[in-house]
């Protein structure tokens, strides 16, 4: 949608029209929620997450100029609210250890059951890696590759230029990479096949 | 064998330079296919689905809070103690997630709980031993000369002086008219003894003329006196109000407006404060 229909839509929002509010919950609620479970993995927490961040972005509307594409704009007035639930979620001891039903709603249901489990286990393994880099890193990944954000998106949405959004999002991949051989290595033969055989099964 | 470049490369994130290094180095390759299945794994994921109850609160939301530029328009009849009980729910649940509309709604707060000071005990012990000692009776003579000595005794002795002179017929022009012309019989009388006179004579004449020129003088001062009293007279009896002149003005003046809109105010009655603790519950 151009910068032009976005505004036009939070003029409407603004000025109160449900219709127009409904639209704009339709449009990007499951974006929102998407980002608010990446960062919390728990539906409770996610829920909060993405009500406090409409109920900010409702009484930010006025804010908005159509500079930006409406979802960078939500998300650059989301960030802080993301970054604080993530470092809570990572001040608890068991941050490291991401649960079954924390990636259930991020899997589609197959007819093998024993790929799915292993396939589980692989996105568990991500996850548990993903918490242990740096959030400056961590969250370039969720929103490019977990997200589906451009590069000029998340630029705008997190006030950096696209050269340093592709630099970060290598070195972010390249320490969750490590950190995934790592664990892999300290399981011995008989653990979880490799990374690459997972990614492979998954193509 | 540990790659030397691996570790400069990624912490430097020069992507370009990586990928150009992978084939000649099989731990930065091994590394290298690592961090594309990261990527393709992570992209793989399915989105979560949005809980139908979300949906529906955040559809709510209009009816929950209200933005920056709504708690401004409810702060101002907050302050007027004008605001609807749901109105104030939603300012209060705005006023609970903005810092910056909480600030300046407890700064106007506080200023308007400025407005009626508590007075010291000291100053309404004062006012009360004022009240309950009468004041002492004043004789007839200093309530008389208190009298002539206010603005309006001070105008009626001005005018009461003024129609006594114009009932005397007392002129200070005449006098000074008077002063003049016997100056002139005397000095032309002067004149003719002069001539006919010798040395001595014409001595005493002088000084006999000098002694009338000071009279003459001495009268003249006295006129401009009188004329100068007279003068004060007519100012002090043109300090009546005059009327304004119509100037084709339709309304009151701002200030007026002002002032009128003050009273207004003042008069009608404060609205009891919010409290301040319930904001953030």
């Amino acid at each position: 949608m151009s910068g032009h229909a976005d505004r036009d839509l939070v003029e409407r929002c603004r000025k109160g029209e449900d219709e127009a509010w409904r639209e704009f919950v339709d449009r990007f609620g499951q974006k929102v929620y998407s980002v608010a479970y990446h960062f919390t993995l728990k539906r409770e927490d996610a829920e909060e997450l993405a009500q406090e961040i409409f109920l900010k972005v409702f009484e930010n509307l006025h804010r908005y100029d159509g500079g930006f594409p409406l979802v960078a704009w939500i998300v650059s007035l989301s960030r802080n609210l993301c970054i604080d639930r993530y470092r809570r979620r990572k001040r608890e001891r068991s941050f490291r250890f991401v649960s079954e039903e924390a990636v259930a709603p991020l899997l589609q249901s197959g007819d093998d059951p024993a790929a799915e489990t292993i396939r589980k286990e692989r996105v568990k393994l991500l996850f548990s890696a993903l918490a242990e880099i740096p959030e400056e890193l961590a969250e370039i990944l969720v929103l490019r590759d977990l997200d589906g954000l451009a590069y000029d998106e998340i630029g705008k949405a997190l006030g950096l230029p696209d050269g340093t959004v592709k630099s970060r999002l290598f070195r972010a991949r390249a320490e969750v990479a490590k950190r995934v051989r790592e664990r892999q290595e300290r399981g011995g033969p008989g653990a979880l096949a490799s990374l690459a055989l997972a990614a492979g099964a998954i193509v | 064998m540990s790659c030397r470049e691996k570790d400069a490369l990624i912490s430097g994130g020069r992507e370009e330079a990586f990928d150009a290094h992978r084939p000649g180095c099989a731990e930065c390759d091994l590394l290298g296919r690592d961090m594309d299945n990261v990527g393709v794994l992570a992209r793989s994921l399915a989105a979560p689905a949005l809980p139908g109850a979300l949906r529906a609160s955040l559809l709510t939301i209009p009816r929950e809070t209200v933005s920056c530029e709504g708690a401004d328009a409810l702060l101002a009849r907050a302050l007027e103690g004008e605001i609807e009980p749901a109105e104030e729910a939603r300012w209060k649940s705005h006023l609970s997630r903005c810092a910056g509309c909480g600030e300046v709604a407890k700064t106007l707060f506080t200023l308007r709980g400025l407005e009626a000071p508590v007075p010291a005990p000291w100053l309404a012990t004062r006012l009360n031993a004022v009240k309950a000692s009468p004041a002492p009776p004043r004789s007839a003579v200093f309530r008389l000369a208190a009298g002539l000595w206010s603005p309006r005794g001070v105008i009626t002795l001005a005018y009461a002086a003024a129609v006594a002179m114009m009932l005397t017929g007392f002129n200070p022009a005449d006098l000074a008219r008077k002063a003049g012309a016997a100056r002139l019989e005397n000095v032309a009388g002067g004149a003719v003894a002069a001539a006919r006179s010798g040395a001595v004579e014409r001595i005493g004449a002088a000084g006999e003329q000098a002694y009338r020129t000071f009279e003459a003088l001495k009268g003249r001062l006295a006129g401009y006196s009188r004329a100068t009293f007279v003068n004060a007279l007519a100012l002090v009896m043109r300090t009546e109000p005059r009327k304004t002149p119509d100037r084709g003005k339709t309304g009151p003046s701002k200030g007026v407006e002002k002032i009128i809109e003050g009273v207004r105010l003042a008069g009608k009655p404060e609205p009891a404060p919010l409290p301040f603790t319930s904001w953030r519950t």
